[in-house]
């Protein structure tokens, strides 16, 4: 990926409209009509940074740079590269909004990028993971968060969720209703049925005992701490590597 | 109270796994460098859990390719696995490359030899397995070696060639 990185550098030179905004999806924003010439060389000298921090593995900073430098020339090439290196950085939902993005944007891409975008847009979109709510109730006032970020009901049902593969943790509220959490692992593409089970909240109390909380509070506090103390002190050694040339997974 | 105790003692489980790993060593070994080659020739080692040989594999690259030697070489690779990514296979690719990176002119197309180890990783364990290539291949082999789980060395000592138990099939590392 990195060959194609530096083969799009030489595509860094011509200009396109800006891009369409879309609905639940990740848009990255063009400059918005015809950019201008110093703003075209800034975007030049970001891809040249954005490579070379892709080569030496460095994505967040690749990813920044590639984004700023579509923002400000719009250059399929850029954009490109933001979407590979999503991919590298294993968020697949954005990578395909990303590669999506390009080939409706720029339908005249040539050379290996128009080879290459449309199948690893496939490959990233078949490594999204869906999380399936089943018996949501459909209710204007439920509050969706996955992993703390809000997400939309869509009013289908059964309800379902994107995400990239790993742990994520889903939130979900309704007035009178005690919240509904779920922690879980998804792997690539996989499709995770979930039942939401909403309990009723206890009619309110007469009022809050201050000091039984306070109590409560420091002792599982306490209890907590010690925990985590006692783990770690039990925690296994990690293996060292025999050899120097290492692979981390 | 009791919720707050439990959350705790669920805990601890947690914190003490989240340190281990597993470790495959792969023992490589590498063909000599063609008399005919122009230049240098480096193996360029990938490895990955979850992929796909159909596609290149992009993400950091941890060494640079090993220069091939007038005589056929040997090598260890260690490879660390995660939680999570014990039960997964791992897949190995070994590209002949003009660069030490492989991102020279005419990398794009460097010959590659594939491997896939089955289940090389448990928990808090060392593994060892043995590949050999015999030679630089003028094109890539697009049907991978295969090692299978049994023949994953690792947990048991001897001249066995099988880790797996006669009794039911399982690791001897499991």
């Amino acid at each position: 990926m990195l060959r194609l990185m530096c083969i799009a550098t030489i595509v860094l030179a011509a200009t396109v409209p800006a891009p369409v905004a879309a609905q639940e999806r990740t848009v990255f924003p063009g400059p918005g009509g015809e950019p201008a010439r110093e703003d075209l060389l800034r975007a030049r000298e970001l891809f040249r940074r954005g490579t070379e921090d892709a080569a030496a593995g460095r994505w967040a900073d690749a990813l920044a740079a590639f984004e700023e430098a579509y923002r400000l020339s719009g250059v399929a090439a850029a954009l490109f590269n933001a979407a590979t290196t999503l991919r590298s950085l294993g968020r697949y939902r954005d990578a395909r909004d990303a590669f999506d993005q390009l080939l409706r944007e720029h339908p005249d891409l040539d050379g290996e990028m128009a080879q290459t975008a449309p199948a690893l847009r496939d490959e990233v979109a078949r490594r999204v993971a869906i999380l399936e709510l089943r018996e949501v109730p459909i209710e204007p006032a439920l509050e969706l968060r996955l992993d703390g970020a809000p997400r939309q009901d869509t009013g289908e049902r059964p309800l379902e969720l994107e995400a990239d593969p790993g742990e994520h943790t889903l939130r979900l509220e309704l007035p009178s209703y005690e919240p509904f959490l779920w922690e879980g692992r998804l792997r690539d593409g996989e499709r995770r049925e979930v039942t939401v089970v909403l309990r009723a909240l206890p009619p309110p109390s007469t009022g809050p005992n201050v000091g039984k909380i306070l109590l409560w509070t420091v002792v599982g506090v306490l209890v907590a701490g010690a925990a985590v103390t006692l783990g770690l002190l039990l925690r296994p050694e990690r293996l060292q590597p025999e050899s120097e040339l290492v692979i981390d997974l | 109270m009791s919720r707050n105790l439990l959350a705790c003692l669920l805990a601890l489980p947690a914190v003490t796994a989240c340190g281990t790993n597993a470790i495959l060593e792969l023992e490589l070994a590498l063909p000599a460098a063609p008399a005919e080659a122009s230049g240098p020739i480096y193996a360029f080692v990938q490895a990955r859990t979850n992929a796909s040989f159909d596609v290149p594999w992009s993400g950091a690259v941890p060494f640079d390719g090993i220069p091939l030697e007038p005589a056929p070489s040997q090598h260890l690779v260690s490879i660390v696995a995660e939680p999570g990514q014990y039960d997964d296979d791992l897949f190995v690719r070994v590209s002949f490359c003009a660069s030490p990176r492989c991102d020279g002119f005419g990398d794009d197309f460097a010959p590659e030899r594939r491997l896939r180890i089955e289940h090389p990783f448990y928990e808090t364990e060392r593994t060892r397995a043995s590949w050999v290539i015999a030679e630089v291949p003028s094109e890539t082999v697009e049907t991978p070696d295969v090692i299978d789980r049994c023949s994953v060395e690792g947990c048991r000592e001897g001249t066995t060639r099988n880790f797996c138990r006669l009794s039911d099939g399982s690791h001897f590392c499991e």
